[in-house]
């Protein structure tokens, strides 16, 4: 119990990445940030028997965190807003928030819950069919979703000044 | 706008985030937490049957 107790530490401490940015995604004030991570260390820690190593971990993770998050979402009443918001109130921290995270905040704040997820699995490079497979819809539905997104992207951006550093 | 183009930035917002190390004892407690909890329920169940069944074997009317 101990050595997967440790083997299990180890899993988050190396996929944090992944867990905080996504609380980062759906949740604006630090105290939301940390219960939403501690809602999904016990998920994970609860579904650990049922990961068969048939995908990646990264990928269980994903599926897990996001599925966590969007059961949060929906039943908390602090859920923040899906609107648009200003620039005060990102969630990154202005001490690393250049223009590209600025933007990424500002598009990923601007999205309905469920696209969220999509766009966030996209932006990861999951395939619409992974994509589909991790929030439990179908590949189809994952592919309206994101060109619906990136129509509403486009048209609400258009005419604002947005311009990405080349890597 | 094109998403693709977000992907670098997706990329440095997981690696900034992947920076600060975790805290092993608040994952442990979250861990335990649980595990106390569930032992926990599995007592009250078995406590609850225990008395489910007594009260169906002594309290038979007739």
């Amino acid at each position: 119990m101990e050595l997967q107790k440790q083997n299990f530490i180890r899993i988050i401490d190396s996929n944090q990445g992944i867990i905080k940015s996504l609380c980062r995604a759906y949740y604006t004030s630090s105290d939301d940030q940390k219960d939403a991570f501690q809602d999904i260390v016990l998920q994970l820690w609860k579904s650990m028997n049922t990961f068969r190593g048939e995908s990646e971990i990264s990928t269980w993770i994903y599926r897990v965190s996001l599925n966590t998050l969007l059961t949060n979402v929906r039943k908390d009443k602090r859920k923040i807003t899906t609107e648009s918001i200003g620039a005060s109130e990102l969630s990154i921290s202005t001490a690393m928030a250049d223009g590209d995270l600025e933007l990424l905040n500002i598009v990923i704040q601007s999205l309905k819950d469920l696209d969220k997820a999509i766009v966030i699995l996209y932006l990861e490079v999951y395939k619409n069919k992974e994509i589909s497979r991790i929030v439990n819809l179908t590949s189809t539905n994952v592919s309206t979703r994101l060109n619906r997104v990136r129509a509403e992207l486009k048209a609400k951006f258009n005419n604002q000044h947005y311009e990405f550093k080349q890597p | 706008m094109n998403l693709n183009n977000l992907k670098p930035a997706w990329r440095q917002f997981r690696l900034l985030n992947s920076m600060q190390s975790i805290d092993k004892q608040e994952i442990l407690f979250i861990i335990e937490r649980a595990e106390d909890m569930r032992i926990g329920k599995m007592h009250r169940s078995l406590i609850n049957s225990i008395l489910f069944t007594a009260l169906i074997i002594f309290c038979q009317g007739g």
